[in-house]
């Protein structure tokens, strides 16, 4: 009697023609945009997506959670996968890159107008955790940063932070809601964000994101995981990407 | 219950404690392999606890000292705004923790109803150990109060009003008549809303954030630490399910002592 509820309630396993994709949460808009056109092209093919941290993705895979195409928005966080053996290294595509830039509230308009300003006393910066591609973009980009800005300047700027997020959406939510003052995240969100000022990050400081993605060894249908990832690196894919604001792989 | 219809009914019920049992049996089995005792000893791992006893320290506080009150008057009460506090005090039990976080933010937040007027007094909440504590009593004061309402109810009513007749004022009534006759149901609210603080992640992690030592309490840290360290994650679940055991045994000496 139980089993036939949990039937009824939780479906059956994803058909065979769904595809899994576990994607970085920056990956949001484009995804979603490539879903339809993909499906509308591929009437055999369903897409189901989970989008969060790329981190918290790979720690999900890690503990053995299925899945067919893994999209992370750094390299560091794919290679965890490889580790434990979910993925081939050989199999490890860059599909996308990205530039770091810094998003200011309405309410703090004004207060912020450079990357200097993000150490002014009492601005609230919100970002990302170490292990979160974009915070661990942001910790070379402010390494960068400090050969022009000084020591005493990061040292401000982390004093600022009030949080440190598993996302970068998280951010782009924070800064929008007005709680916190500013944060850095990638070009693409910052596009789509309500928020008063994009502040771009000067090129000779700048991050260039990469993100590598790779269909997963013990997918149950690889063939059909491969093909959509070809769609992704060709031509369609990469113009949603460049819609969005994100930066060719090279 | 003869021996067989036991055995059959232990049966019957098996699946259930086995679903209960075995994985905080795997947890432990875990843990045994996780290096825990290096763990514990590790900055962060031990901000987290610290800041979790603080701040449910000065939650549990807040709860039975704001809470008392108002158990008294939708206890006690006749009138129909005590039977709506009683009812309405039900509410955060089965409201979802994301759910009082957008909650807590939308009052608290720097462009919510107080928030507002806060910010412009300078003061911070969101972000803060004060916004932590604020969540962790929103989420936990109902279980006290539902404990000390019931408490407070089943108060013999004579001899409340002997001592009234001999000329007790409400405080004294109140201190030393029916709340020494609830101190069980009280000490036992508490305990739970201890528990229920503890555990608290959700709000906190919207309304307060997650900052290490200011507000990453352990469930948020076990929460960053499944995103990478997976023996910070096993290791605090351990201490949060021994002090879970702690208070349940401590609830369990209490209510022998009281009743023998």
């Amino acid at each position: 009697m139980l089993s036939i509820l949990a039937g009824m309630l939780l479906g059956s396993a994803p058909a065979e023609e769904t595809l899994t994709i576990l994607a970085a949460a920056s990956l949001r808009s484009p995804m979603v945009e490539i879903q339809k056109l993909y499906e509308s092209s591929n009437s055999s093919t369903r897409l189901e997506m989970s989008f969060a941290g790329s981190q918290e993705l790979a720690a999900q895979l890690v503990l053995g959670a299925p899945g067919d195409l893994f999209l992370s928005a750094d390299r560091a966080q794919i290679d965890v996968v490889v580790k434990a053996k979910r993925m081939s290294a050989r199999d490890i595509q860059p599909f996308s890159g990205n530039r770091l830039c810094v998003i200011v509230a309405k309410r703090a308009a004004g207060k912020v107008e450079s990357l200097g300003d993000l150490a002014k006393p009492g601005i609230r910066i919100s970002l990302a955790g170490e292990k979160v591609p974009i915070g661990a973009y942001t910790n070379q980009m402010f390494a960068k940063a400090t050969r022009d800005l000084g020591a005493a300047w990061l040292d401000h700027v982390r004093s600022n932070v009030v949080s440190f997020e598993t996302n970068v959406s998280a951010i782009v939510t924070r800064v929008e809601l007005g709680e916190a003052d500013c944060g850095i995240v990638y070009e693409s969100d910052a596009r789509q964000a309500k928020t008063s000022k994009v502040i771009g990050v000067p090129k000779n400081l700048n991050v260039r994101a990469v993100y590598f993605g790779g269909v997963l060894s013990d997918s149950p249908q690889k063939e059909r995981s491969r093909s959509f990832f070809k769609f992704l690196l060709g031509k369609e894919g990469q113009a949603v990407f460049a819609k969005y604001g994100f930066l060719p792989a090279k | 219950m003869t021996r067989r219809e036991s055995f059959l009914w232990m049966l019957a019920g098996g699946p259930a404690m086995l679903l209960i049992m075995l994985p905080i049996a795997a947890l432990v089995s875990r843990s045994a392999t996780s290096d825990v005792l290096t763990t514990l000893q590790q900055p962060e791992t031990n901000q987290a606890i610290w800041l979790s006893l603080r701040t449910t320290l000065l939650s549990i506080a807040i709860v039975v000292v704001l809470g008392l009150p108002l158990a008294y008057f939708a206890a006690r009460s006749g009138s129909r705004l005590a039977a709506f506090f009683d009812a309405l005090t039900e509410l955060p039990v089965v409201l979802p923790p994301a759910v009082a976080g957008i909650a807590l933010l939308a009052f608290f937040g720097r462009a919510g109803w107080l928030g507002e007027s806060l910010e412009a007094a300078g003061i911070q909440v969101t972000f803060t150990s004060t916004a932590v504590v604020i969540a962790q009593v929103f989420v936990s004061i109902p279980f006290f109060l539902r404990s000390a309402i019931e408490g407070i109810r089943k108060v013999d009513q004579q001899g409340v009003s002997a001592a009234a007749l001999d000329g007790a004022g409400p405080a004294q009534v109140a201190w030393l008549v029916v709340l020494p006759q609830c101190r069980q149901a009280i000490f036992a609210g508490t305990l739970l809303a201890w528990a229920r603080a503890l555990g608290e992640f959700g709000a906190t992690l919207m309304f307060a954030g997650n900052f290490v030592g200011r507000t990453q309490t352990m469930p948020l840290a076990i929460y960053a630490g499944f995103q990478g360290d997976l023996n910070m994650a096993v290791t605090l679940s351990m201490v949060l399910l021994g002090m879970a055991v702690f208070i349940l045994v401590f609830a369990r000496l209490f209510n022998h002592h009281t009743a023998t």
